[in-house]
């Protein structure tokens, strides 16, 4: 269904809670790791602990380092504002946001911090429990309060925000392959108690982490004619929920034998789409394009073609 | 050349000599306070003057502000203040305007008084006061000249079109948000820092922060200081503040030194690492001058504002049930702090709720006990809410306290009723028991939170009286004397430079506040309807315009 700009316009953002040592930094590394061409802005708080490639790395100042795949870490740096302000600057080169909270960020607050801020839009809110600590942070005297906030917040009927749109809450236990089965499951079952409705996922080892979170796939789609606006219509209309995101540039006549060709910009999410009509030089070269480019994201592998 | 000051009566804020009637001053140091008899030894052996301008008032050690923020104030001093109860400046006595009709009225006024096309900004608005706001009221009065108006607590604001429009702040993407009516062209909380991005390109200018921190001087004058605390550098752009700050504040023309302590977060972020933080920190007196200077002191943060009900507070919390807010984790305050230890750097730490204080606290316990220190002088900033058996641990440890006195002036009787109820809204900075316990104590204002008037700050502290004209804890007063030594002499030793200025004693620096009346004559109650005349710095007068 056609949309406004506006809504589109809004970059998805995954917001990892968690405590110091519960796996944030390394879930983020995975997803970096394996971004299979989606253009992640990361936005972490110390970046000397992500583990990137130098190769990776193109161009770096204090606040931000730009890979050579797209994505872009930024340094929360205490100031989220400035951060977020810097990401929405570079907004149109980018596709998702990992946003990872302070070990002792109140989940409620960031989330409003997020969706208070034009241009973002919360989608996934995870949250990482170390298996091996949780049972002492939440009693914690300095820490327990806010751990427990971020046990409960995982699910969103806690959270005391109105829903209106879709976020997924996902909770996960970690390390734990250095406690015992039967730690695990007393620990699993206690969990309970904070939250039921988020989806547990899959426990997970000190190791590896996020191979069970939702993957993201990256297909890129060309067509090298112009395409006729109806048939092109047809073929959003054909396309599932499991596609997240699309962007990307389409050339379109009325009709088969309108020889006018008029360049859009297509922005899809989950199933909603608009074309924003767009120049048709070609911003590098000034010459006219007619070559369709879209980059979709789905979460399942998909073998689309238009 | 010597110049001798006389006075009906100098305090000197020593203990062995508290009283003098003339100090004799050469090259901006003391040579000796007595009287026109004992100063002759000096005075034979060299030409000098007597300046008598004075002698028919009071001489104090020249007032310290252990901690303000100026680059804050500077973002802050260029709008116009429109608020409900007095502010006095050098410039101009704001007048308190209480009712919505004035506030109006007083928009109109500042509307036809500011030059065509030139953006109009306020500061000071409170509904309570002034009745609602908002921009279809704020298009009517301005009509095409961007205008702002900022609610006193800081944390939210209103735009009107014009300013909107200017800004480039889009309705399609705003509207709908939460924290934010774009009906209204009100921005809170989130919402706000939204707003402050959009709005830096003006208040972050280079004209902006010049015209603040001008005020600024005039401010730190006004209230009679010649010494204040910059106590974070970096709160908002390392380069940028200093740079500021040195180039405005380190001229012939300012009439007092500050004394600058870095952040510690932003000196880690902007080297790589904490451990490239310390070093970095250890290098900075390098670029010490006269006027602005580092030493080896350290600014940490346990929990979050107090102004924001986010100090974290130990059990049974507020009364809402909302929680507070950690600035650092617990884990990496720990951590951090015990890398600046080791150096040997003096921490200074903001904390404002009991469990705030109790982390800083514990945090100091642990590194007493794995490397201990004397005269440390890890100190205790805001002092907001805390335990008396807390108080009895920063003594064992050997902390000092500097508390910001003015919390419990105008936020004891609304937390009272909204907040944490009227035991602990009443014993927010406990001074008495610093006092009975013969901790080092200063006093600050954290300027723009609160004015910056040191002899204002000594009047709460000795009258406990808040803003709705209630005495609150009277047991937690302190006596006429200490208030005064926590302005002087002692907040002198908070900053470290009790060995230049803070009192006035043979070798000191000849920094002296010139009063109308006798502290110790008009008392506690009496601190703040004393005149400031004229502060000296380093032995030059700067007279301040009486009106």
């Amino acid at each position: 269904m056609p949309n406004s700009a506006a809504d589109l316009d809004n970059l998805p953002v995954t917001l990892v809670t968690g405590y110091l040592g519960s796996g944030k930094t390394t879930f983020i590394n995975q997803r970096l790791k394996h971004a299979e061409g989606m253009r992640y802005a990361v936005l972490v708080n110390d970046f000397g602990e992500l583990n990137i490639d130098a190769e990776l790395i193109s161009t770096e100042t204090a606040n931000t380092i730009s890979l050579t795949n797209g994505c872009v870490c930024c340094s929360l740096a205490d100031d989220m504002n400035a951060a977020m302000e810097q990401v929405q600057q570079i907004s149109h080169q980018l596709d998702w946001v990992l946003f990872e909270a302070s070990g002792v960020a109140d989940p409620a607050r960031i989330r409003t911090g997020i969706e208070a801020r034009p241009g973002f839009e919360l989608k996934e809110f995870l949250t990482l429990v170390d298996a091996t600590r949780i049972k002492a942070l939440v009693n914690d005297k300095f820490v327990g309060q806010h751990i427990r906030r971020q046990l409960q917040m995982s699910a969103p009927a806690s959270s005391g925000v109105a829903d209106t749109k879709v976020v997924n809450y996902y909770t996960q236990l970690t390390k734990t392959d250095l406690i015992s089965e039967t730690e695990l499951a007393d620990t699993r079952a206690w969990l309970m108690k904070f939250n039921s409705t988020s989806k547990h996922v899959n426990d997970r080892g000190a190791s590896d982490l996020s191979s069970e979170l939702p993957q993201f796939f990256t297909r890129v789609i060309e067509h090298t004619s112009p395409i006729e606006r109806y048939k092109f219509e047809q073929w959003l209309s054909t396309l599932g929920q499991e596609i997240i995101r699309m962007k990307g540039f389409v050339y379109l006549t009325e009709s088969k034998t309108d020889i006018e060709v008029s360049a859009y910009l297509l922005q899809w999410v989950s199933g909603t789409w608009c074309l924003e009509p767009w120049p048709l030089l070609d911003e590098l070269t000034m010459k006219p394009s007619t070559k369709t480019q879209l980059v979709l994201i789905s979460t399942t592998a998909l073998d689309i073609e238009l | 050349m010597i110049t001798v000051f006389t006075a009906k009566k100098i305090i000197t804020m020593t203990e062995a000599q508290p009283e003098a009637t003339a100090v004799a001053v050469r090259d901006g140091v003391i040579l000796e306070v007595g009287n026109l008899d004992t100063l002759k030894p000096w005075l034979e052996h060299d030409e000098h003057q007597i300046n008598t301008d004075y002698s028919e008032h009071i001489l104090m050690p020249g007032l310290i502000d252990p901690h303000l923020h100026p680059i804050m104030a500077a973002v802050l001093l260029p709008m116009q203040f429109i608020t409900a109860l007095e502010w006095k400046f050098p410039w101009e006595t704001v007048p308190g305007t209480a009712t919505p009709e004035q506030y109006l009225n007083k928009l109109r006024e500042c509307h036809e008084n500011t030059p065509e096309g030139e953006p109009f900004f306020t500061w000071g608005y409170h509904a309570n006061w002034h009745g609602d706001i908002g921009r279809t009221v704020m298009d009517e009065i301005f009509g095409d000249r961007p205008a702002v108006i900022w609610q006193r607590s800081f944390h939210e604001l209103y735009l009107n079109t014009a300013m909107m429009t200017f800004l480039g702040v889009e309705e399609e993407k705003v509207r709908g948000r939460p924290q934010i009516d774009y009906d209204q062209g009100h921005f809170y909380e989130n919402g706000l820092s939204y707003a402050i991005g959009k709005l830096n390109k003006i208040i972050m200018s280079d004209q902006w922060l010049g015209t603040g921190l001008d005020r600024l001087k005039k401010v730190v004058h006004f209230g009679g200081q010649t010494t204040v605390g910059d106590m974070a550098v970096g709160l908002f752009d390392f380069d940028l503040e200093q740079n500021a700050v040195k180039n405005i504040i380190d001229t012939p023309e300012t009439p007092f030194r500050v004394l600058g302590v870095a952040h510690a977060r932003v000196m880690s972020h902007i080297n790589g690492g904490h451990k490239q933080g310390v070093e970095f920190s250890k290098t900075l007196p390098e670029r010490n001058t006269n006027k602005f200077r580092f030493s080896n002191k350290i600014k940490l943060f346990t929990d979050g504002a107090f102004f924001s009900q986010l100090a974290m507070l130990k059990a049974p919390g507020y009364i809402d049930g909302h929680i507070g807010e950690w600035l650092m984790v617990p884990e990496d305050y720990e951590m951090v702090a015990r890398l600046y230890w080791q150096a040997g750097f003096e921490i200074h730490v903001h904390c404002t709720g009991d469990l705030g204080l109790e982390l800083a606290l514990d945090t100091l316990e642990k590194l007493q006990f794995e490397q201990p220190r004397f005269n440390h002088n890890y100190t205790i900033e805001h002092f907001g809410f805390s335990t008396p058996e807390q108080v009895k641990r920063i003594k064992l440890l050997g902390a000092n306290v500097s508390a910001n006195v003015y919390y419990l002036h105008e936020l004891s009787d609304s937390y009272g009723h909204n907040g944490v109820g009227f035991e602990r809204a009443s014993e927010m900075a406990r001074i008495g028991q610093c006092e009975r316990d013969d901790i080092l104590l200063s006093l600050h204002s954290d300027f723009p939170m609160a004015p910056a008037m040191p002899l204002n700050s000594a009047w709460v502290a000795c009258t406990r009286e808040n803003c709705a004209g209630n005495v609150v804890c009277p047991n937690e007063r302190v006596t006429l004397d200490t208030a005064l030594k926590a302005i002087t002499i002692n907040a002198a030793r908070i900053l470290g430079l009790e060995d230049e200025t803070g009192s006035i004693r043979a070798g000191k620096k000849a920094d002296f506040v010139v009063l109308d009346k006798d502290p110790y004559e008009v008392g506690g109650a009496g601190l703040k309807d004393i005149a400031i005349l004229a502060t000296v710095f380093e032995g030059e007068v700067f007279p301040i315009a009486q009106k």
